[in-house]
């Protein structure tokens, strides 16, 4: 592999193609529900985008926990397998998916996820400070993702569905989700961005979510992924990270490894642990798979992405050397370095 | 730990509140078949007990006689169509009821009969059952027999027709185009609208904005009750309706600028966040 075909470079061609792909793609495949890749992609491609190739699995389990199973028990006064078998059927295939490409989809598919490490890029561009938490602030972010996950995916729009709830929550992370904004701005779409005057439920999620798109807009020029790390389909990816054979791999042991941390300052999710952790628990919940650990490695076979036991790129310090010369590990590009004249001897 | 907890008690306490109000209409069914007061053109309206597996309506300005319901398929040829055709039982009222058999997709119903001024009337409309099924674009454009007005293209599922929005219908006689006609379009608000087909059978038609205030009560979900409308077009003795529903413009229940206001304020808050400090200038 030359320098110009780094890994990087490959996932971000692939990252805009799927970019494209998810925002503009019903160009392609169809208008209707029936003619889109799947209602069920492990990747926040938002059905509020009315162009769109394929749907988040987000919004099926949203809508069938609150139409199927919370409404049906309201209405039947009694819980029936009928009502969760459609629920079974978008979580089958979510893993249909999902086994095939693991928590890539985050690195390499998610919409959201490219706008916002094209922001940081310009960042980096214009010279901006590079903002990281420190281990103890990731610590204490990590959890809100389930939280995510658990309130507004699961309980809230089951709720909705039993009539606790408004009617709003019934797809109560969708309300408030930034790639719902993004992806249907990309379209020339202002209506999602608009604020829901109806109701003060409503009012409230639309505001929070023109809110939150906001704020990640701009943080994102600073910090990495900056929404992924609070993220529901994140914490939804890492329950089931262990069952898929493509994975990233690190050894056992390594004398020498801990020490440059270069693979944690690589990392876009700020995980210690790569470094920090051998074996299977380098593998972290937080990890998008985006290879770039791997990438400014400096110690040969150390860390690896690979399709069961197949190595398919692996850490070395050759590629690390020509790989930092692009930038550095956070992303920040190289000085330049002053023209000098060529000395007359030459 | 702690603020998640927070956050969970917030958005539940905050979501609750008007629950009980809006919910108390989600699921009902419909009470049964209203006569439209704000046409004369045959239509055909919901006449209740819609269910995944089926819908029943009732024809109304029209002597209904035969019937007969088209699912969603894939294919154009006749076989395809004979396929997908269901004849359908009208009763002595106009009542027809449509089986899914809780097979999704789209159906057409359309029943024909003699219109209010005796004419050869067909009237049209389009159901969605929300389970799996295949598009409806093979069901919107292949040849059928008779006289039609048929919509190109339909919203996408779980999307409507919205004030405003411009979406073509299509007019044909045994699947050829007919040009040079006029199609008439009227509203449950009031409007009536003319328009006149193109060479390729297709006219362009304009939603109007025509949504009265409806009383706040009377909104379900956040937004008022969709309003009815119908296309017709009339071919000497021939006389050929589409009817429907459309909702709100799509900024009616909204507002841009609050929304841009809201995210300028997310912005300001992220500032502090990414701007240079002194102590970056230190590091450098």
């Amino acid at each position: 592999m030359t320098s110009f075909f780094t890994l990087s470079r490959i996932r971000m061609s692939v990252q805009i193609v799927m970019l494209v792909f998810t925002v503009y793609g019903g160009a392609l495949v169809g208008h209707y529900l029936s003619d889109k890749v799947t209602g069920a992609l492990p990747a926040l491609s938002c059905a509020y985008d009315q162009q769109n190739a394929g749907y988040c699995v987000l919004i099926p389990l949203q809508h069938q926990l609150h139409h199927r199973v919370g409404e049906s028990i309201v209405r039947a006064q009694q819980f029936s397998f009928d009502y969760v078998i459609p629920l079974a059927f978008t979580m089958l295939t979510f893993l249909a998916f999902f086994v095939v490409l693991n928590k890539a989809f985050c690195g390499w598919i998610c919409p959201l996820g490219t706008v916002q490490e094209l922001i940081y890029k310009v960042g980096r561009r214009l010279r901006l400070p590079v903002r990281r938490f420190t281990q103890a602030t990731v610590g204490r972010i990590r959890p809100y993702k389930w939280a995510t996950l658990i309130l507004l995916v699961l309980v809230l729009p089951l709720m909705a569905g039993l009539g606790y709830t408004s009617y709003v929550t019934g797809d109560a992370y969708c309300q408030v989700c930034p790639s719902r904004v993004v992806t249907t701005l990309l379209t020339a779409n202002g209506e999602q961005i608009a604020v829901n005057t109806a109701d003060p439920t409503a009012f409230a999620f639309s505001a929070a979510r023109s809110a939150i798109f906001g704020f990640i807009l701009i943080l994102a020029f600073g910090m990495r992924q900056p929404f992924c790390r609070v993220c529901p389909m994140l914490a939804l990816h890492a329950v089931f990270r262990r069952i898929v054979p493509l994975r990233l791999a690190k050894k056992e042991t390594g004398e020498k490894c801990g020490k440059c941390k270069a693979c944690y300052q690589a990392c876009p999710m700020d995980i210690h642990e790569v470094a920090f952790e051998f074996g299977s628990k380098a593998f972290h919940a937080d990890c998008t798979m985006c290879g770039r650990c791997v990438e400014f490695c400096p110690d040969d076979g150390m860390l690896a992405l690979k399709l069961g036991p197949i190595p398919l790129f692996t850490a070395s310090a050759s590629y690390m050397k020509a790989r930092a010369k692009i930038d550095k590990p956070d992303g920040t590009l190289p000085k330049k370095k002053p023209a000098t004249n060529p000395s007359p001897a030459e | 730990m702690k603020t998640i907890y927070k956050m969970a008690c917030v958005a539940f306490v905050l979501s609750t509140g008007v629950a009980q109000a809006q919910h108390a209409g989600h699921g009902d069914m419909p009470k049964g078949p209203m006569a439209p007061d704000w046409t004369a053109y045959p239509v055909l309206a919901s006449g209740g007990g819609f269910s995944r597996a089926g819908a029943k309506f009732q024809a109304f300005n029209m002597h209904a006689m035969d019937a007969a319901s088209y699912a969603s398929f894939d294919g154009q040829t006749a076989e395809d169509l004979n396929t997908a055709t269901q004849p359908l039982t009208v009763d002595e009222n106009g009542a027809v009821a449509v089986k899914s058999g809780a097979k999704g997709g789209y159906y057409i119903l359309r029943v024909t009969g003699h219109g209010p001024g005796g004419e050869e009337a067909t009237a049209t409309t389009l159901k969605y059952f929300s389970n799996p099924g295949p598009a409806p674009r093979d069901l919107l454009n292949i040849a059928r027999p008779g006289f039609e007005i048929m919509p190109a293209v339909l919203p996408r599922e779980h999307s409507h027709y919205r004030e405003n929005e411009t979406w073509a219908f299509k007019v044909r006689m045994d699947g050829k185009p007919m040009a040079g006609l006029a199609v008439v379009m009227e509203t449950s608000n009031g409007t009536k609208t003319e328009y006149v087909t193109k060479a390729d059978g297709s006219v362009d038609v304009t939603f109007p904005g025509d949504f009265k205030d409806i009383p706040k009560d009377q909104w379900r979900h956040g937004s008022p009750p969709a309003s009815k409308f119908v296309v017709a077009v009339r071919d000497g003795g021939l006389l050929a309706t589409y009817n429907d529903s459309y909702n709100l413009d799509a900024y009616g229940d909204k507002n841009l600028w609050a929304g841009i206001g809201f995210a300028m304020l997310g912005m300001i808050a992220a500032v502090p966040l990414v701007r240079r400090r002194k102590t970056d200038k230190k590091g450098a």
